[in-house]
Parts: structure tokens; sequence; C-alpha cells
């Protein structure tokens, strides 16, 4: 397959105008003008823009639903629950429903909900696929816990532990001190976080339960990223300092009187600091629909980051928040060929429209139909 | 006085004006025009205070208005949530006012116009099935009785998944769909009934019966002289149209999702519609299709129609971005434009008051830099409720 004169946005901050792609067996062979080539795949990409696949790095896509009536992404028996894998809740016949591809989403990091302190191992999933295991990319890509308010609805409303704030940040502390009774693949999971090799990845909401996350790995080598930071603008200094990562959550379903306005400019300043930092379209009780994903995208535009800031905040940086950025996040040469052409760039113009996605090399929707 | 010259003016009304001005005295727009030997001397012999706005490059759009929101009446801002529009104890309580539940305090007014919104209809929940009354107001004020400009506008009524499930979880009526309808019909039977004794009874025919405030608040929909704002998705709609038509009612279908396969019975059943929220998940059951692309097709045939955020379950500030993917399906901006100015008025049958640019309307204005619902960075420069600036950007 060639995709021919697009205006590419690599992903790193780079447009190439009118460059041609050539991709064989799902990975991108050449970038290049002019590229000649006999494919009987050829789309024309004149005029339009050509982005990374999109990326939503915290997912429950394939694991609930709206109604909560699967809810297979919370293991709720215990609030620490490291030896669970999304992987068995990943039912790639639910996360079909939602054709998170038509609007350029690729891949997410399907990861376990907020109602455990460490919640389980998540894993990348592409979008678009044959059957769960066709559409698995790589697992585990994290650990994913949570210290909001979720953990405390789920026990502390039981009189179960934990019942405070108290209790969720002291038992996380066990637990990444390897102090807590666990089975010896656990023990080795803590290991790996502690390491630095497995990323952390715990969702935070208020300042508070930001900087006290902080101060928790402070000093250790853990690769720490902070998802929802709606109050992540009020310490920013902290996350400057503790070098974690942020995955701002979406911004549009209950939340803006709740977590009083998140200064969007503010958190991605964080890049200049050398932060990476991303957006997810799930929210404290779980994921939003399709359209929200631009929606999001235009409120960093809205608080003034430059457009291809934000292409690097949808596409690059949660890749390397899941350490997958040697396969995926950008258009280069030897990477997984996961690419959506826009006919104008979404960031700038409501009316733009999804023209092709490609995933794994593969055409999995056309404007005008797969054809035969 | 107040004027907003040089800007490009969308009226909602009979015409887009390239580069014309608008005159504002006291609350009222007093003149929409493009004649600038008109405006200079109306400047030049006006002996008192004028403040002039130049708009040069800007866009003058009328307030937008999203008729059906639940703001200052449901709050997610505290620790724990208020819900002042739900009162679930009965499956019917019609003469409920959303009025007394809305705290005109509330940061939702605020985040309102603040990104343009001036006007807004405020609907009890759809908890119940006879839910309560709606009412319109103004987004900015400190007196919700002085922010209103009309109540009621509607007897709100809601079919579906939210009374089943209000009632259904407590084993009481309705707990499934086939219940819905009949609770609403013997209601509005027994509404007639009660009318007719009433007025018999002013005639000496009769005894007055006893009073009775659900039949009441249920009176000016039977007499048409408020609509019936029917909450429901997909097959439901045919549900409304069944009732509504029984009665012969006026009515609006509110959410309306799934609209695509009921396009002929909606166009026929003269309703207007009202699209949202969008954005939810993909699922079974209601939200199985979230069609916006369905609001072209409505407008194309004459239905009045107008988008919705819900607001606050969705931001009020999302209204741009749910208008904006009507435009991204292929709507016409002045179009979808109408759909959050003129047509959500026409809705509330406040229309002779507000969304639009005309003389004689109050003097709810937005200046945009950029075109909302197309540029998405399109920027609000300043709102102006009742001829008063109430928001401008920062520089």
């Amino acid at each position: 397959m060639i995709i021919k004169n697009g205006n590419i946005h690599v992903g790193n901050g780079t447009v190439l105008i009118d460059y041609d792609i050539l991709i064989e067996n799902g990975i991108i062979k050449e970038i290049n003008k002019n590229i000649r080539t006999n494919d009987n795949i050829i789309i024309d990409a004149k005029g339009k823009e050509v982005f990374p696949g999109f990326i939503d790095p915290v997912s429950s896509f394939g694991c609930t639903d709206i109604s909560f009536s699967i809810k297979d992404n919370n293991e709720i028996s215990s609030p620490i629950t490291p030896e669970c894998k999304i992987k068995y809740s990943f039912n790639h016949r639910e996360i079909d429903l939602e054709e998170l591809y038509k609007v350029g989403i690729t891949t997410i990091g399907a990861s376990p909900g907020n109602s455990n302190i460490i919640g389980g191992q998540m894993a990348a999933y592409r979008t678009w696929g044959k059957n769960s295991s066709t559409m698995l990319i790589k697992e585990p890509i994290g650990i994913k816990g949570s210290v909001i308010n979720n953990v405390k609805e789920q026990y502390g409303e039981k009189k179960m532990f934990p019942m405070t704030k108290m209790g969720i940040f002291s038992r996380l502390e066990e637990f990444l001190n390897n102090k807590l009774e666990l089975s010896d693949e656990s023990k080795e999971i803590v290991n790996s976080i502690v390491e630095g090799k497995l990323p952390l990845i715990i969702t935070a909401n208020t300042s508070a339960e930001i900087n006290a996350l902080i101060e928790i790995i402070k000093g250790t080598n853990i690769k720490l990223a902070i998802v929802g930071a709606y109050q992540g603008d009020k310490c920013i200094d902290s996350i400057i300092k503790s070098n974690a990562s942020v995955i701002v959550g979406e911004q549009i379903y209950l939340t803006k009187g709740k977590y009083n306005n998140t200064d969007l400019y503010k958190i991605s300043r964080l890049m200049k600091e050398g932060n990476l930092v991303s957006f997810t379209i799930s929210g404290d009780y779980g994921m939003s629909g399709k359209v929200k994903y631009l929606w999001n995208a235009i409120e960093f535009y809205k608080a003034g980051i430059d457009k291809e800031d934000i292409v690097k905040i949808m596409t690059l940086n949660p890749a390397k928040i899941l350490g997958i950025d040697n396969i995926l996040g950008s258009i280069e040469e030897g990477k997984y060929a996961d690419i959506v052409i826009y006919t104008k760039n979404p960031i700038e113009y409501y009316d733009a429209r999804v023209s092709n996605t490609i995933v794994g090399g593969e055409l999995v929707y056309s404007e005008e139909g797969l054809g035969c | 006085m107040l004027v907003i010259r040089n800007s490009k003016i969308y009226t909602m009304a009979d015409r887009i004006i390239e580069k014309g001005y608008v005159i504002v005295e006291g609350k009222k727009i007093i003149k929409v025009g493009d004649d600038e030997s008109y405006l200079e001397s109306i400047i030049s012999e006006s002996t008192r205070d004028i403040e002039i706005i130049d708009g040069d490059g800007l866009v003058l759009l009328p307030g937008f208005v999203d008729c059906h929101s639940h703001i200052g009446g449901m709050n997610f801002s505290e620790s724990t949530s208020i819900d002042d529009l739900n009162e679930m104890t009965n499956s019917i309580t019609a003469n409920m006012e959303a009025i007394y539940g809305v705290d005109p305090k509330s940061p939702d007014f605020k985040y309102s116009y603040e990104n343009g919104i001036t006007t807004l209809g405020i609907t009890p929940g759809s908890g119940n099935v006879i839910c309560g009354l709606v009412f319109a107001a103004k987004t900015y004020g400190d007196n919700i009785f002085d922010m209103t400009i009309k109540n009621p506008v509607a007897l709100k009524v809601a079919l579906g998944g939210n009374p089943k499930r209000t009632y259904g979880d407590r084993n009481q009526t309705p707990s499934s769909r086939m219940a819905i309808p009949n609770i609403i019909i013997d209601s509005f039977n027994k509404a007639i009934k009660y009318l007719e004794e009433k007025e018999a009874a002013e005639l000496g025919k009769g005894e007055m019966p006893k009073y009775n405030r659900d039949l009441e608040a249920i009176i000016p929909a039977i007499k048409k002289e408020i609509p019936l704002k029917i909450h429901c998705t997909q097959f439901d709609m045919m549900t409304a149209i069944e009732v509504a038509k029984k009665f012969n009612l006026e009515f609006s279908i509110d959410h309306a999702w799934g609209a695509r396969d009921y396009i002929e019975e909606l166009v026929e059943s003269k309703c207007s519609i009202v699209f949202g929220p969008l954005g939810s998940i993909k699922s079974f059951g209601e939200a199985r299709l979230i069609d916006i692309e369905s609001v072209i097709e409505l407008d194309n045939r004459g239905v009045l129609t107008a988008i919705t955020t819900d607001a606050p379950i969705l931001n009020i500030d999302s209204l741009v971005h749910h208008a904006g993917e009507a435009v991204r399906s292929g709507l016409d901006v002045e179009r979808t434009l109408r759909m959050i100015t003129i047509n959500p008025a026409k809705i509330l049958g406040i229309d002779d008051v507000v969304g639009s640019i005309e003389e004689g309307k109050d003097a709810d204005l937005l200046l945009f830099k950029g075109m909302p619902t197309y540029n998405t960075n399109a920027k609000l420069i300043n709102t102006i409720i009742d001829g008063k600036i109430v928001y401008s950007s920062n520089p």
C-alpha cells in the first residue's frame, strides 16, 4: 500500500508536506517524495492531513460498558490486585461497538478501572482486528492503580479498608516497598515497578492526591504517570520535580465544576520541562464516546497550545508513556503502519472528516466505503 | 446607548450582514443595519454617552440558547453532588416547578455566559414519568426570578429507562416500558375531566372539583398553552407521538438518539426535536445509536431542530463542540448556528424576545473572533446580556 502526497504530521512535531508513505507487511517501509511502486492499493492524500493513529493511553473499552453490567475492569474483592491482567477481560466485540478507529484512535492502553489502589496489569490493544488475540499489541505495559474517591466508595462505604486517604496511601506505600504478603509473581511485579521497568499509572485528581503520590515515589526510580490530574495545574512544581508523566482526564463530562476548571495551558508547559503530557477520554467512572477524543484535543488548542504539540499529546507522548514508542506513536520508517488521514486538520476545523484509517497496514475505514 | 459596528452579523433572522452595526438602547436592540451614514447621524446627534465597540474583523451573533439543561439545579462542584430537579417520590409530579430547584449562584451559570450561552431552558430531570414544569431564564443575574423570561414554558415528561429505573428498582410501577404510557394517559384523561368540571362549575353547573395540584399543572398543556417536553430515544419516540396525538398536544422530543430510523414519523407528527447530548459511549439499549447526522435530514424536512448538551451532565461550553459535530456531518454553518439560537428559542416559545438579532428583541449578543462551530478556536470576545457587557475576554 502507498499513501501519496499527504501532509504528514510525523508525531514528533515535524510536518512533511506532500510526502508519500510506503507500507509493506504492516510496517512503514519508506517515507519520501515521489516513491515509485507497483502497489495496487494507492491512497491519494493530496491536500489531506496524515497523522499517526491516535492513542488513548488509559481506557476500559472492551472490558466494561455504559450500564456497568460487564464490570470486568475492577476486581473489587481486594484493593490490591497486582496479579489481575486486563487481557482476560478484553472482549473485541465490546470495543468494536464504539468503532474508535472512525475518529482515528488506533491504539488503547487497556486498563483496570479506578476502584482499586492497585488494580492490575495493563495491555496495549489495537482498536480494530479479527479477535482479542490479533488485536493485542503488548502486555503488560504498566500497572494501573487509583487513589481517588472511587476507592473509598468501593471499600470504605462498606466499612472495609480503606475508608480514608490515609488508608489508601499507607497501603500503596507498603505495596511499593514490597511489605505486603503477595505471591512471588506479584513481588516480581513490584520489583519491575521499583526498577522503573514497568510504569506505575495511577489515577489522582486533586493536588493533595497528586502531591501525596509524588511524595511516596520520591527518591525511587519509579516511572510514574498521573491519570486524571484535574488539579495538576495547581501543583505544577512538584510534578516537574518528580519527572512524572501526566495523562489528563476527559474534560467534558461532569468535570468542569468538580475540579475547578483545569488549566490545560499550564499543564502543557510541563512538556517544556521534559515531562510527558497526554490525555484520555476516560474520566473517574469510565470511558466517553469517541467524539470526545477530538473535543478534548480542541480544548488543548483553545487553551493556546501549539497544534503540533497537540499531535504529540495524541500520539508519540502516550506511546512513550506506555513504552510502545519503538513500534507506535509516530510516522517513521520501521514502525507499525497505524495511520489516520483527515480531510482537514481536526484540531483546527470542526468540518474535518476522517477519510481513511489504516491499522497494522490494513485499510479498515474509508469515507467512501471500503469498496469490494 | 451601545453601538457595535463593522462586524459581520449573523442575524439568525432574515439575513447575514457582511459589515454592519447593532444599536442597543437599554436592554433592547433598536436598530440593525449597514447604512453607515444613518449610524453616523445617530452618533453625531446623540446628546448622551455612547459606548462604541469596533467589531471590525469580528463576527456578531445572537446569544446561544440551550433549551434543555439542568443548570443550577444539579451541581457536581460540591463534594456531594446536588440534585434538586428530580422529586422521585411519585412517578407523577406535574406541579414541581424547576425554578424552585435552581441556585443562580451555581458556577455553571458563569460558565454559560462566559462561553456564549445567554439563555437556558431549565427542566426537571427525567426520574419521573410526569416530571414537572420547565422555565426559561437568562444566565446572568443574582435572582433566578428576575433572570426568568417565562415560567412555565413546557411540561416535562420522561419515557424509557430513567423512570423505569427509578421505580422499577423499588418494585413499583413503572418497572417496564409497558406501564409508562398509561400513567400519562390516565393523568391527562383525569385532567381533561377535571377541567370540564371546573369550567362547568364556573357556569353554575355542578360542583367545583376538589383542587388537584398535578391536574392543575397539566391543564396548560391540554389547552396547548405550553408544549410537552418529552425525554425519549429510539422507539420510545413512537410512544411519545402516539400519546401526544391522542390528546392533540404540542410537543418536543428531547434527546432523540436514533432519530434517523424514524424521520418520516417525526416529520408527520409536527413535533420539534432537541438532539443531544453526544459523547456517551455506544452500548446496547438506549445508547445504541447517537446519530447527530439526523439533524441534517430533520432540518431539511422542516422539523424545528435544536441541539442540547443536557448541561451540567456535559459541560455547558460543549454546546459549540456539539454543534461542531453537526457541521462535521455536513450541515451548513449558518443552519447549525440556528440550532443553538433561534430554533431553541422557538421551542421554548420565547422567540419574540431572544434567539436572533432583530429590532425590538433583547440585546443578547456575542462578539467572536473566528467562526464558532467552524474554527475550533473561535474566541468569544464579549458577551452582552440585556444590553450589558457581562463578559470580556482577556486581551
